[in-house]
């Protein structure tokens, strides 16, 4: 159980993030939208204490099987300036900046914080924002992988 | 307010609390349809839930209309821009919309009585507009006029209610 005081700072950071992103499409960015949203929305509800049915929750530091990595980067790379995943993502960072300061999965949330922020960088065309993502998200299988292997 | 996240209401009103993500084009229809809801329901659901954050828009009294409107003019405005967003939204835009509102309504109808009661005609009339708002996208074109008509009318009952309401607290 989490309880959160909307009222405060954290708090209204924290809650601003439980709602996945809005970049729902019914066409084929659908697929790509939902991965984003498993990777940050669906882990920090989990962390967050989040059960209810239908919401979709990550309870593992594990990437699923069907998490395609290859549309993530193309849509990211693709995506001219895409307002609505830079408005999602401002609030994923802010909310995993505060995780960071807490609690058991502080290590995680920073990987996933640099995730976050390495997409951010592609959007905005950065230098090497490509290859950067790539390996953020590379870290996060790792450490995904070493705490498998430690468990 | 507190909110314990692993209860549905909890998660409910927390999936509420961040705006809209979509306001691509600004000053376009789209940007306009998604600014008028978060000032409409996302700023005063806020208001309502505590939210002191600086740098989020709140709205802090329940009249909806700008500073430069009067009643008539801001209601014209708003229903002017639902339907164009009908008219003109990408399915995209209309999906993101409609998953707004509905995080919106259930968001308001699960809120602590603590709080519903010091709200509640407002908060029916706010949620009767959802459902206005969420019926023109569902069923424009087809039923438009008839879908248009139930934005103006609940967008008036909210006013009536405002006034109730200010009348009351004075």
């Amino acid at each position: 159980m989490i309880e959160i005081d909307v009222t405060t700072n954290d708090g209204y950071l924290l809650a601003s993030v439980i709602r996945g992103p809005d970049i729902e499409g019914s066409n084929c960015e659908y697929l790509v939208c939902a991965d984003i949203k498993m990777l940050f929305t669906a882990r920090i509800r989990h962390w967050c204490g989040v059960e209810r049915s239908g919401a979709d929750i990550r309870k593992t530091a594990g990437l699923w099987t069907t998490f395609n990595l290859e549309a993530l980067v193309e849509y990211v790379m693709s995506t001219e300036y895409n307002q609505g995943l830079n408005h999602y993502l401002s609030h994923v960072y802010q909310a995993l900046q505060i995780i960071t300061k807490y609690g058991e999965y502080h290590r995680e949330a920073i990987l996933l914080l640099e995730v976050a922020g390495k997409m951010y960088d592609a959007m905005h065309n950065a230098y090497n924002a490509e290859q950067s993502l790539r390996w953020s998200i590379d870290m996060l299988v790792q450490f995904a992988s070493a705490k498998e292997t430690t468990c | 307010m507190k909110i314990d996240l692993s209860k549905d209401s909890g998660y409910l009103i927390a999936a509420a609390i961040r705006g809209p993500d979509i306001k691509d084009g600004a000053f376009g229809t789209s940007y306009q349809a998604f600014s008028d809801v978060k000032r409409v329901f996302t700023a005063r659901f806020r208001h309502i839930c505590g939210v002191a954050y600086f740098g989020a828009e709140i709205r802090m009294g329940a009249n909806p209309t700008t500073l430069h409107d009067d009643e008539s003019t801001s209601m014209d405005q708003f229903c002017d821009t639902i339907t164009s967003f009908a008219k003109a939204g990408s399915a995209a835009e209309k999906e993101a919309m409609w998953h707004v509102l509905s995080h919106l309504k259930r968001a308001f109808n699960v809120l602590p009585e603590d709080e519903r009661a010091q709200y509640k005609r407002e908060i029916t009339a706010l949620v009767n507009l959802i459902d206005s708002v969420s019926r023109m996208l569902d069923y424009f074109p087809t039923d438009g006029g008839d879908a248009a008509a139930w934005v103006r009318a609940a967008y008036a009952n909210l006013v009536g209610v405002i006034h109730f309401t200010d009348d009351n607290e004075s």
